[in-house]
């Protein structure tokens, strides 16, 4: 499974297409926002569990692929990365998806990715891990973004 | 002993009086801690603006009543709110003490809430304690920091400590939260709480902290009644949270160690569904107050999660389900809700109608406010105060819709002589069609239309139905009237239109929502905000295919933040494509032609094309009638269009002024 997303995570042109498609979700976002996809299954996280003392953990040998989305001169690009840890993932916050939402979203990459990840999102195959605090999001732009994954951003209490 | 009034005796199980330790109170409804209201101080400090709101609610009827959630510790860490008031010290305590003794003057017990956030606290700091470092999976909130065993101790200590200094202000009892996954919650909760110690693991450990909670304030303050908020369910089930059943055996470990009320409460913050919004029909969670009932026949029982309705409430109390209503949005809608009840006035009760302006505002940082009572939060302003007026004017009101209603009513209730002007046979205005067609909960809607029709009948408003006023209408009235009001709402802006190709072809949104006229099987919409999506949705429902075009980046920009998730859920469930910085620039018999932002073109099949934006306010009276009355207004969409808040807003505050 950690290869398929090896390989989904690697396709970094067409995730690229995707986000330009996208690209008005990301018009607000400070240079240097940073998010990121990483594969569960690596990192050892479930829902209801993650690995004592996970953010200094590291992923075992192979590491964990991950796709980074990060604004630079009005647009998000894509790069796909090896890390060992979450400490190297410098992202504002994560996405971290089961071995299928990522196949779904792959899959759609030419259509509705991201409706994919949101309803993933709801159904708690993809988690949300956030570095920053709401200012520091706010700040950086990411309203409309985390709006359009359906996230209650500044709204919760529903 | 007082006569019981007429509303009392057809409730009598709502109206008996209740017990909650040594203390007895005068009946079975307890004001539940509606209350974190950004009011106060950035420092912890009430302020005048929340002693005067206080005075309200103390007044409201009820025989329990719960001040607001106040967090614990000096730090902060148990800060949820932006202006959240704190009790870790004796230098707040003068505000408590005038707060605990107009509770008491109105006759009911007070109850002083403890609120530490825990995961949804640390606002100033930018971290939240719980027991494990379980990411936050909404991004607002604050990552975690997680506590040690020696700050887990000095947390039940400052627990026990804010509890004797609420004793202290003339409190009769206090209350620990865990309402929506604050700090109790997350020890409870197997979601949260991955510790490894005794505090963490099996249900007898995760239940530790709650226990010693229990213990200590009990210990601290034992001749006064402690409640536990515990929820029935998490709704986290998909995150790992705790089932029922464990939710259940964390209310009789509770009851194990004494504590002398349970309330019922339902979800978390971070729940992926709903717990008290509008989609939830009243009555829905009751089963959970009930299964606690069965549990626990010894220990009160108190509930109220979306049970707006008094005569539920009544039976569901004479059923066993519970043994208090706790009431709490219902009566920030209308404060005078059991009084009304209580002269068995039940219609004329304004509803909460479940829009969440109130908690919207919360998380924005700004103070709450409440959609259907514009007076919330402004008790402390004799602007904001319905008072005899100094001179009584004859007032016209032109629209019955909403803003125009509210201003009536209001006026009346001064002593001017009104008169509403409205050109069809109908009161409401646009909301009528697009009530109807709301997804979530019609009646709601539809029952702030039914309010304005009793209370205008009961005022002596005069309503003059299938009226249109214009010139000429005014011109055979002059000086008849002292005032107008106008309050004629918005429409589509066709001129806006007329740059799309076909745009005759195209029809009116409130014509559709009103069923005046027949729709395709194939349809766009154009407009995503609020009135284009309750079209949409419920066109889709009906079984047409549905796309909506939206000029801006995103749909349900105008939207209440704590339902916008909603509509974009509904949206994805009912599969209705949006096109967003999109526009139709043509209308023909095989569909529309949509433009992006970056110019790309398609053709969306569709045999009808129906406009819910742009909107433009109705305006032209203002330039007929000048020159024609003394006092010329204008509230609501007809001054810009925004919706149903400003609209009962702005009437309501012209009304109190005219
Ligand atoms: C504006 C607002 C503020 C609230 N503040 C608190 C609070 O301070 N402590 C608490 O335990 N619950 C709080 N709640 C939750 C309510 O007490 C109640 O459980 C919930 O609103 C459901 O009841 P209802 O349907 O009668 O509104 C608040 C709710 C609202 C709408
Ligand atoms: S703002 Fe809406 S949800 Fe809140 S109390 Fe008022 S009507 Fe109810």
């Amino acid at each position: 499974m950690v290869s398929d997303a090896n390989t989904m995570l690697a396709d970094v042109a067409g995730w690229q297409r995707m986000l330009d498609r996208h690209a008005e979700l990301f018009t607000e976002l400070a240079p240097g926002a940073r998010i990121g996809i990483l594969p569960r299954e690596p990192t050892g996280f479930a829902p209801g569990r993650q690995p004592a003392g996970w953010r200094d953990a590291r992923f075992g040998t192979a590491g964990a692929p991950f796709l980074a989305w990060e604004a630079a001169e009005g647009r998000m690009h894509a790069r796909c990365e090896q890390i060992g840890g979450f400490g190297e993932a410098r992202a504002d916050f994560l996405l971290l998806a089961d071995a299928q939402s990522i196949a779904e979203a792959y899959a759609a990459l030419e259509g509705d990715a991201l409706g994919r990840l949101k309803r993933r999102i709801r159904r708690g195959d993809v988690m949300l891990c956030t570095f920053r605090t709401r200012a520091e999001l706010a700040r950086a732009g990411y309203e409309d973004f985390l709006d359009s994954l359906g996230l209650a951003f500044m709204g919760a209490c529903r | 002993m007082t006569t019981p009034r007429p509303g009392e005796l057809k409730l009598r199980n709502l109206f008996q009086t209740g017990r909650i330790g040594r203390f007895t109170s005068a009946n079975r409804i307890k004001y539940g801690a509606c209350c974190v209201s950004n009011y106060n101080t950035r420092d912890g400090f009430i302020t005048a603006r929340e002693l005067a709101r206080m005075r309200v609610i103390a007044r409201t009827g009820c025989g329990i009543i719960t001040n607001q959630g106040a967090y614990p510790d000096p730090l902060g860490e148990g800060k949820a709110y932006f202006r959240q008031v704190a009790i870790y010290d004796d230098k707040f305590l003068p505000q408590f003490e005038e707060i605990a003794r107009d509770i008491r003057d109105a006759g009911a017990i007070g109850i002083q809430q403890i609120l530490h956030a825990g995961r949804y606290g640390g606002i100033d700091l930018g971290y939240c304690v719980q027991p494990s470092d379980v990411p936050q999976t909404l991004p607002h909130f604050r990552p975690p920091r997680v506590l040690t065993k020696e700050e887990i101790r000095e947390m039940v200590r400052q627990h026990a400590d804010a509890a004797k200094r609420s004793i202290k202000a003339g409190f009769d009892g206090t209350e620990v939260t865990s309402f929506m996954g604050y700090l109790l919650a997350t020890f409870n909760s197997k979601f949260t709480n991955q510790r490894t110690d005794e505090y963490g693991g099996s249900l007898e450990n995760r239940g530790r902290f709650m226990r010693e909670l229990i213990d200590a304030i009990k210990q601290a303050t034992p001749e006064h009644p402690l409640i536990v908020r515990l929820n029935g369910a998490e709704l986290m089930d998909r995150w790992g949270g705790n089932t029922e059943d464990e939710c259940f055996e964390l209310m009789q470990q509770a009851a194990d160690c004494g504590v002398d009320m349970i309330s019922v409460t339902v979800g978390w913050q971070e729940a992926p569904d709903s717990s008290i919004g509008r989609d939830i029909q009243p009555g829905h969670w009751n089963y959970l107050a009930a299964r606690a009932k069965r549990l626990l026949p010894n220990v009160p029982i108190t509930f109220g999660v979306r049970l707006p309705d008094p005569r539920m409430a009544n039976q569901c109390i004479a059923d066993g389900e519970f043994d208090f209503w706790e009431v709490c949005r219902p009566l920030l809608a209308d404060p005078e809700l059991v009084h009304k009840a209580a002269e068995d006035r039940l219609d004329e009760v304004r509803r909460c109608i479940g829009s969440l302006n109130c908690l919207s505002r919360l998380f924005r940082d700004l103070p709450y406010t409440c959609t259907m009572n514009p007076a919330l939060g402004h008790e402390v302003e004799p602007e904001y105060h319905v008072t005899p007026a100094a001179v009584k004017k004859r007032v016209m009101v032109i629209g019955a819709g909403p803003a125009g209603m509210e201003c009536a009513i209001t006026a009346a209730k001064r002593g001017h002589q009104v008169t509403v002007f409205e050109k069809s046979d109908h009161v409401g205005g646009n909301l009528r069609g697009y009530a109807a067609r709301d997804l979530a909960r019609p009646d709601d809607l539809e029952s702030i239309v039914r309010h304005y029709e009793l209370m205008a009948r009961k005022l002596g408003v005069e309503l003059r139905l299938g009226t249109e006023a214009n010139a000429k209408l005014m011109r055979s009235i002059l000086h008849q009237y002292d005032v107008a009001v106008v309050a004629v709402g918005a429409r589509v802006d066709r001129e806006a239109l007329r740059g799309i190709e076909g745009h005759e072809r195209i029809l009116d949104g409130l014509a559709v929502a009103q069923g005046a006229v027949s729709v395709g099987s194939r349809i766009v919409v154009i407009g995503g905000g609020k009135v284009g999506l309750t079209l949409a949705e419920s066109l889709r429902k009906g079984g047409a295919e549905v796309t909506i075009v939206e000029a801006e980046k995103r749909i349900a920009g105008d939207v209440m933040p704590s339902f916008k998730w909603r509509h974009t859920a509904w949206v994805d469930e009912l599969e209705i494509t949006t096109l967003t910085l999109s526009r139709v620039t043509r209308v023909a018999d095989d569909g529309c032609t949509v433009v992006n932002a970056k110019g790309e073109t398609r053709l969306v099949p569709a045999d009808t094309v129906i406009a819910t934006a742009p909107r433009r306010s109705n305006q032209e009276l203002f330039h007929e009638f000048e020159w024609m009355i003394d006092e010329l207004h204008g509230c609501g969409d007809a001054l810009i269009p925004r919706g149903i808040d400003a609209a009962i807003h702005e009437g309501y505050r012209l009304g109190a002024r005219i």
